[in-house]
């Protein structure tokens, strides 16, 4: 753990990506406290004003403070991205290396039902399985897991595969392994450097599309803090006060840039042939 | 009058790594006749395609040529860039690479991509006529054919001709050849290097031929050059390195070459029992698509019903050309794929892959060619070592783990490491104390030197035959050196198409 730090610090990418979590993780655990307002609070003289020292990035339509909102709906928007990502990462992963494992008719019959799920756009297949759940945050975060479980099944698929071919499997059969141990020691180990990169990246798209369904209204409801729920409020008020929908934005913005450069980060890390 | 085809004087080349500049070559002087051929040789690390790649300016982003001069028929070019660099390398100097696949480009046919060759370097209305002529000077059966196919339908001696081939195109001044055969069975390395000879001669080429393998050089090259970690150790024409070596490091690249040593073959012990037979073993490769899955089609036999006995306590070889069915065989006795027929051990049967039981699978082991991908990357040296203890149901603490790494003459204090803190040829002999854990009675070895240096294959099977010696353990070796085999094995066996076939005296 403490090798992956010390490299981490002498790749820069990573780096700005920890560094840019880090801040953010911050935000998740003391965001509430450090708001600086009830983040429901009304001020009804100061509605729709701009950035002042009063409030930092500006109110909105029922003078609430847009910074302390932006603080308080950290927590569900990044939980949301994180929850549904390790969702598919088990749900996902584990079909994959199975099979991957198990081979022949079996693997062929997933694989191709798996495509057939792949076919579909991710975001409307979200909607999809939300009509058939109802909307809500949680099952909003499950349909995003549903969704991108396919895509981790393929690759721990394909990643077994080539693993599995490895002479240290062949040495484990030939001692007499279990399927067992097989599975978990010799291969699961292996999967994890694409495994790790993969989510850190499909974490960022997760956040994305939770503040996208909460834009149309099927993730999280009002009065939450959501940031996808302040984009979609900020909506009817662009042109009056602007601020209320660029810095929402922009913070889910800097969130997946974080992830994706952790995750350019890790995938350098991770791999033994860029170590000299 | 000879005049001098190339010249180095005090090649100083280093890397950039992590900041740090680490030099491969320190001082390196060659000079080079026209017609001549000089035999460049070293272990993996020696700096011997360093010095290739800096005499053919093609070094990696992350080298630099530090210090000393290079000249090609006396001009220097060791500062060319640009347009001259690109002259050069049309006309002046060819390079035959080790790994021909990777050098032909995957999508394009074989005769358009020589056709490109011979155009670049100065004739550009040259035609298929001029390419099919070229395929036909090496030697290909078939140039219309050849000239049609893609890379991946030529077998890997066609592909190294056809290399050659577009080398000679250009009647270059200078051909590098950095292991042009290390990946061909010996037949056909054999008429390889034959051929190059014989077109150097013609074309009045200079040669630097670049191997880690004395022997195959010491037949070709007029002089030899050793290199070791970047310096020359020794130099002088092929007859003063070969009889009179001045230096160790010669005298054990020499003794290393297979055929010196026969002198440590063990005495055949234990009378002429029998410890494993099979019969009419039968392995089928499933091909793909419905007819398979059906059942309908079972494959084609890779191993067609062979008949083997091997001895105990004594060294048995299989010797065959690639793709002649030897490893499938290897595999197919370690459980490793499904077979039909049966394998007896220890007076017990087994009819197939799925009943070789606990028993079996501990009296017979397996060592793979490459040490690189048979050790888990993530597991500790003690992990590795502890498995197979544990499986046998044998005490498996620290006492047994140091015990297994001496028998392999490797420090105790190698248990903590992960395998790639070793290097090759100690991961090599991990994994035969991994093997050796479960106290076999035959140890099958599936190539178990072609990853290594020559030095490194030598005490490999220098300690391979003093275990044998001490536990007198059966050894199963495969391999393709037939050099390795006469000094190793007690008897040979041949196969071809999947069949045994009796070996010549």
């Amino acid at each position: 753990m403490r090798e992956i730090l010390r490299k981490l610090a002498r790749n820069p990418v990573g780096l700005a990506g920890a560094v840019i979590l880090s801040v953010l993780a911050l935000v998740i655990l003391f965001g509430p406290l450090l708001a600086p307002y009830d983040p429901t609070g009304f001020h009804v003289t100061r509605r729709l004003e701009g950035p002042s020292l009063d409030f930092l990035l500006g109110t909105d339509q029922f003078g609430r403070d847009l910074l302390s909102r932006i603080l308080t709906g950290a927590r569900p928007a990044i939980l949301f991205g994180i929850g549904a990502t390790g969702l598919a990462v088990l749900a996902g992963g584990s079909v994959g290396v199975l099979s991957g494992y198990a081979g022949g008719l079996v693997d062929e019959a997933i694989m191709r039902a798996l495509d057939v799920v792949l076919a579909v756009p991710a975001l409307l297949f979200t909607l999809l399985i939300l009509t058939l759940l109802g909307s809500g945050i949680v099952n909003a975060m499950l349909a995003v897991a549903i969704s991108f479980a396919p895509g981790f099944a393929r690759l721990t698929r394909a990643s077994t595969l080539s693993i599995r071919e490895r002479d240290f499997v062949a040495a484990a059969i030939a001692r007499g392994e279990q399927h067992a141990y097989i599975l978990c020691r010799e291969i699961l180990p292996n999967l994890l450097p694409p495994v790790v990169v993969e989510a850190s990246i499909r974490i960022a798209q997760a956040l994305m599309i939770g503040a996208t369904l909460s834009y149309l209204g099927l993730g999280a409801q009002a009065p939450a803090s959501d940031w996808g729920l302040l984009v979609a409020e900020a909506r009817d008020y662009l042109f009056r006060n602007g601020w209320l929908l660029a810095f929402p934005a922009l913070a889910i913005g800097i969130s997946a840039l974080g992830f994706n450069l952790l995750g350019d980060g890790l995938r350098d890390l991770l791999n033994p042939e860029l170590d000299a | 009058m000879t005049a001098t085809a190339l010249r180095a004087d005090g090649l100083v080349v280093t890397y950039r790594a992590d900041g740090r500049e680490t030099a491969a070559l320190n001082g390196v002087s060659l000079e080079l006749e026209v017609g001549e051929t000089l035999g460049i040789i070293g272990e993996s690390g020696s700096g011997k395609s360093t010095l290739a790649y800096a005499i053919a300016r093609y070094l990696p982003d992350n080298a630099r040529i530090a210090a000393g001069s290079i000249q090609l028929g006396g001009r220097p070019v060791e500062a060319l860039g640009g347009e001259a660099l690109r002259d050069l390398r049309r006309h002046d100097l060819r390079l035959v690479y080790q790994n021909a696949p990777s050098t032909l480009t995957p999508t394009m046919r074989i005769g358009p991509q020589v056709l490109e060759a011979v155009r670049l370097s100065g004739d550009a209305k040259a035609g298929r006529a001029a390419a099919l002529d070229l395929l036909r000077r090496v030697r290909l059966a078939d140039p219309e054919a050849i000239y049609r196919r893609f890379q991946h339908q030529i077998s890997g001696g066609e592909r190294q001709r056809v290399l050659i081939a577009m080398a000679i195109a250009a009647r270059p001044r200078l051909l590098i050849l950095d292991e042009p055969t290390s990946a061909l069975d010996p037949d056909n390395a054999r008429a390889i290097l034959d051929l190059v000879g014989e077109l150097a001669a013609e074309l009045g080429a200079a040669v630097l031929f670049i191997s880690h393998d004395i022997e195959t050089v010491a037949g070709r090259a007029n002089r030899l050059m050793i290199l070791k970690g970047g310096e020359v150790v020794e130099a002088g024409t092929t007859a003063q390195v070969v009889e009179r070596p001045q230096r160790d490091y010669t005298r054990l690249l020499l003794d290393s070459s297979p055929k010196r040593l026969a002198a440590g073959r063990p005495r055949p012990r234990g009378g002429d029992t029998t410890l494993l037979s099979a019969h009419a073993l039968t392995v089928r490769y499933r091909r793909p698509g419905w007819r398979s899955w059906l059942g309908m089609d079972g494959g084609a036999p890779v191993i067609d019903g062979v008949d083997l006995d091997v001895p105990a306590g004594r060294t048995t070889a299989i010797v065959g050309p690639s793709g002649s069915g030897k490893s499938t065989l290897a595999r197919a006795l370690a459980g490793l794929v499904p077979f039909t027929g049966t394998i007896g051990v220890d007076g017990r049967g087994y009819a197939s892959a799925r009943a070789l039981d606990a028993g079996y699978r501990g009296a017979v082991q397996i060592v793979f060619q490459n040490p690189d991908t048979s050790l888990n990357p993530r597991h500790r040296i003690t992990e590795i070592l502890k498995r197979p203890l544990k499986l046998s149901g044998l005490r498996h603490g620290r006492p047994e783990i140091e015990a297994l790494l001496d028998a392999v003459r490797l420090p105790a204090e190698f248990a903590r490491r992960y395998p790639h803190q070793l290097s090759g040829g100690q991961k090599q002999r991990i994994a035969i104390a991994r093997a050796l854990a479960t106290r076999p009675k035959l140890i099958i070895c599936d190539e178990i030197t072609s990853a290594l240096d020559v030095s490194t294959q030598a005490a490999i099977m220098r300690l391979l035959l003093e275990l044998q010696e001490r536990d007198g353990t059966a050894l199963l070796m495969i391999s393709h050196d037939l050099d390795l085999v006469r000094a190793t094995a007690h008897r040979t066996l041949r196969m071809r198409g999947g069949r045994l076939v009796p070996a010549e005296a």
